[in-house]
């Protein structure tokens, strides 16, 4: 029993980490330019679509796919935010960018079963069902892959976050964004890049998971739900909290999948969202 | 060095702001005075960019920047240290410092800019590590008044420097406000407190609701009857 | 003023006209085209109350699908278990509907952080039921329930898609009505107060949380009747279809095209939409069976960029600008000195 909830913990650990990178865009693109982007999750499904393709058609390896998908979503998403998002944003009808990026959420996933069907798809890849072994505790390879890269590239951001002058820009905006306009800084660059960046970091989540997860349209908005409920837990546009919720929320899933019924495996994530609603509504650690 | 001609400017469909004309010179203090409310403040974000007027002229150094971008004005050294000092509460008075002198134009020079800063306001180099939300009110002061200065400003504007403050610390700010102009800054200094500011000025501005309704030099308008009204909007 | 009236008179004849062909409609058009005006019904009776909540409140409103799925799920529990008639099992599903949905707005307000948080919390919720009815069996599960087929007025089911027209046009009348009465009302002076400054609001006096309260039921009972509408005509319900995120999502972006707090707008945009759905499925054929999806999300996004009023808004403000071409208006308003 103990191996089992150790074995859970670990899983849990490692999805959740992957959950927290998925928020963590989330937030630096709320913070940043005020959207609570509905669509995030469906950015994810693209990625993992284009993984798929390459894969099929190509013979690519998903972990290789990321050179394509990272650029392609970085593109798309800088020449969307360009033409859609800023125009309001400058405007400041903060609502209507929310409902345009349900607009997204809408063309992304119907594209998605335009072109695919709603049906499951899966990529067996190399390493799929490779594992290895820590004492009594089975790790799967692809996830402990995806878990690494995803801290690598957590600590990248942290260091571009505050060690360099486009991140100090970044959280100059986030905290005061009229006293950013003062310091001469082009709150509309840093925004589409913020934007572009916190999409296109889904770009290299999606193939990471590709090897192991079921694909399917509607992977979208469930992704999106599970980051809006960490950002709840967290507290809204709090960063380290994304990470933290993350793996609370992962490992909520993993114990949930373990030991719950079949579809009642979500009931842990939900029980705490709803418990964090009513009793800490601000969230675990509060805005910051 | 910066002309202002028949401003005319508001927030949505108010108007705050009527045919306001000033000059500032080169090297200059010049005083912007008046009551509460009397359109200091907004006068101050037009001429830095943040509120676009409806109709006037504003030139600087004979280039036209009406409606120009803080950005833009930023990069021109129009500087605003605004009412409130507008301090980046989480990071620290280093980043806060380093973040003033960003623009393109004082970039290369940041460290240097930095040193000179810290010469200026000793006591931001010891807390230069802490968090600038939990610093004191004299000291955030100074730290939004040296956050400007690392913009290299050809023309600093300064929206209520002495609020809040002690009267030590009003002399020290008024005391590297002359510092300053030695060196070569230009100053627009917005203030209630009248005397000492008129006192400091080269010449001054009397402004009551939206208009410009006096100038003269410091001691001119502070001998003046007209002023004492206007300020306390009688 | 004489031309005022002639506007309003020429106005309340367009309206009984077109009610008037509405009720013809039966009779002059095909069996194909009824089915299609009974969806465009609906979904303006679902968008019309949504932009109670959404529109009038501002109240970023993605639970209203709950409220359609629980008076769908309950109406359908109701007659397939107990043999309740699903008319009376309305009744009880706009009742559960409405508890729900104060439950939430009432979970939300505690949150206080305005519309983007309400919108999140909505969606979590949104899941949250969804996922939960897909794992009851008796509720049907994933697979969902089944309503018999056959004619039993008293169990409001019919042969014919007639009857159902009508019956939908008079849920749809009455819900417009109903929007209208509040907008007229002290109510929705209430309702866009909150919507326009939350703040400003409760400092006046009102009390915010009571008429989010009330807004949430009165937006969440018209679309309980339709939920139980929908499982009456189409005869299936599955948390996918009834429940799921995207069916808001679609509401949403239908009534910002149309023009959210505006009577009209839902009407409007169902009434285009939906037909232009319905001819782009059947050119495209099953082949394209996401395509008139895809095209929605463009032409929603295109308008909201273009006519952030919605096509209503931006008809009204392009007849505004026709009736006051003669008179100059002034950018700014002066402040007495």
């Amino acid at each position: 029993m103990l191996i089992l909830i150790g074995q859970c913990l670990i899983q849990g650990l490692m999805m959740g980490s992957i959950f927290g990178f998925v928020t963590i865009g989330m937030v630096l693109i709320y913070r940043v330019t005020k959207l609570l982007n509905f669509s995030h999750g469906a950015w994810l499904m693209v990625a993992m679509y284009i993984s798929y393709i390459l894969f099929v058609k190509f013979r690519i390896e998903p972990y290789l796919s990321v050179l394509i998908a990272f650029p392609a979503l970085f593109l798309l998403a800088a020449l969307v935010y360009y033409v859609v998002m800023r125009p309001l944003g400058m405007k400041g009808h903060i609502i209507m960018m929310c409902q345009v990026s349900l607009g997204l959420l809408w063309i992304l996933e119907n594209s998605a079963l335009l072109v695919f069907k709603a049906d499951y798809r899966s990529v067996q890849s190399v390493l799929s069902n490779s594992k290895f072994y820590i004492g009594p505790l089975i790790i799967k390879t692809p996830l402990f892959i995806a878990f690494l890269t995803v801290g690598i590239i957590a600590i990248v951001l942290g260091w571009v976050l505050y060690k360099t002058d486009f991140g100090l820009s970044v959280r100059a905006i986030s905290q005061h964004e009229e006293a950013a306009k003062l310091m001469g800084i082009n709150i509309g660059r840093v925004q589409l890049l913020v934007f572009a960046i916190g999409i296109a970091i889904m770009g290299i989540a999606g193939p990471l998971l590709v090897p192991w997860i079921v694909i399917t349209p509607h992977a979208g908005a469930e992704f999106t739900f599970l980051g809006f409920v960490i950002l709840i837990l967290a507290g809204l546009g709090n960063l380290n909290g994304a990470l933290i919720g993350g793996l609370i929320i992962g490992i909520a899933e993993s114990f949930g999948g373990t030991f719950m019924p079949g579809a009642l495996a979500s009931v842990p994530a939900y029980v705490i969202f709803i418990l964090v609603l009513c009793f800490r509504p601000q969230g675990l650690f509060g805005a910051r | 060095m910066l002309r202002v001609e028949g401003i005319n400017a508001g927030y949505f469909q108010t108007r705050i702001l009527r045919e306001v004309s000033i000059e500032i010179g080169e090297r200059e203090i010049v005083a912007l005075v008046g009551a509460n409310g009397a359109g200091k403040s907004t006068l101050v974000k037009v001429l830095s960019g943040l509120i676009k007027p409806t109709s006037g002229k504003i030139m600087l150094n004979g280039e036209e920047v009406t409606g120009a971008s803080p950005k833009k004005m930023v990069n021109r050294g129009v500087i605003l240290v605004p009412e409130g000092r507008w301090l980046f509460p989480l990071m620290t008075t280093l980043e806060n410092l380093f973040i003033g002198g960003i623009n393109p134009r004082s970039r290369p020079s940041r460290e240097a800019t930095l040193r000179m800063v810290f010469e200026i306001f000793p006591v931001l180099w010891e807390r230069r590590n802490q968090e600038a939300g939990t610093l004191s009110g004299g000291q955030q002061q100074m730290l939004a008044i040296g956050r400007g200065l690392m913009a290299k400003p050809i023309l600093l504007a300064l929206d209520e420097p002495s609020l809040g403050l002690g009267p030590l610390l009003v002399a020290e700010i008024f005391r590297v406000m002359k510092q300053l102009r030695e060196q070569g800054v230009t100053i627009l200094l917005v203030e209630q407190n009248i005397r000492q500011s008129l006192a400091i000025s080269d010449h001054g501005y009397v402004i009551e609701n939206g208009a410009v309704v006096l100038h003269g030099t410091g001691s001119e308008l502070l001998e003046d009857e007209r002023t004492k009204r206007a300020y306390l909007g009688m | 003023m004489i031309k005022m009236q002639s506007v309003s008179r020429a106005r309340f004849i367009a309206l009984c006209m077109g009610f008037l062909v509405l009720i013809c409609l039966p009779a002059l058009v095909s069996p194909y085209w009824l089915r299609i005006f009974n969806f465009i019904l609906m979904w303006t009776l679902w968008c019309t109350s949504l932009n109670i909540s959404m529109g009038m409140t501002g109240m970023f409103n993605m639970g209203h699908v709950i409220n359609i799925g629980l008076g769908a799920y309950t109406s359908t529990y109701l007659f397939l278990n107990f043999g309740i008639s699903p008319w009376v099992g309305m009744v009880a599903g706009c009742i559960v509907s409405a508890l729900i949905a104060m439950f939430i707005t009432y979970v939300a307000f505690r949150y206080k952080i305005a519309h983007l948080a309400y919108g999140l919390i909505t969606m979590g919720f949104a899941f949250i039921v969804m996922y939960i009815i897909s794992a009851i069996p008796a509720l049907g599960a994933i697979n969902g329930l089944n309503i018999p087929r056959k004619n039993d007025p008293f169990m409001f089911l019919f042969g014919d898609s007639v009857p159902y027209y009508y019956i939908i046009l008079i849920f749809a009348a009455g819900t417009i009505a109903l929007y209208r009465v509040i907008d007229k009302q002290k109510l929705g002076i209430y309702f866009k107060a909150i919507r326009e400054n939350e703040k400003a609001a409760e400092a006046s006096g009102i009390n915010i949380l009571k008429y989010k309260l009330v807004s949430s039921v009165l937006s969440a009972i018209p679309a309980a009747i339709g939920g139980t509408f929908y499982a009456q005509y189409i005869g299936f319900i599955d948390p996918h279809s009834t429940m799921g995120i995207m069916l808001v999502v679609q509401m949403i972006l239908f009534t910002a095209v149309g023009g959210f707090g505006l009577l009209w707008g839902p009407t409007v945009a169902c009434f285009i939409l939906i037909p232009l759905g319905e001819k782009l499925n059947s050119i495209l054929g099953v082949e394209y069976s996401g395509a008139p999806q895809i095209i929605y999300g463009i032409i929603v996004i295109a308008v909201i960029l273009l006519m952030p009023d919605g096509i209503v808004g931006w008809l009204s403000h392009q007849w505004s600008l026709y009736r006051n071409r003669s008179v100059g208006s002034d950018s700014l308003r002066e402040i007495p000195s």
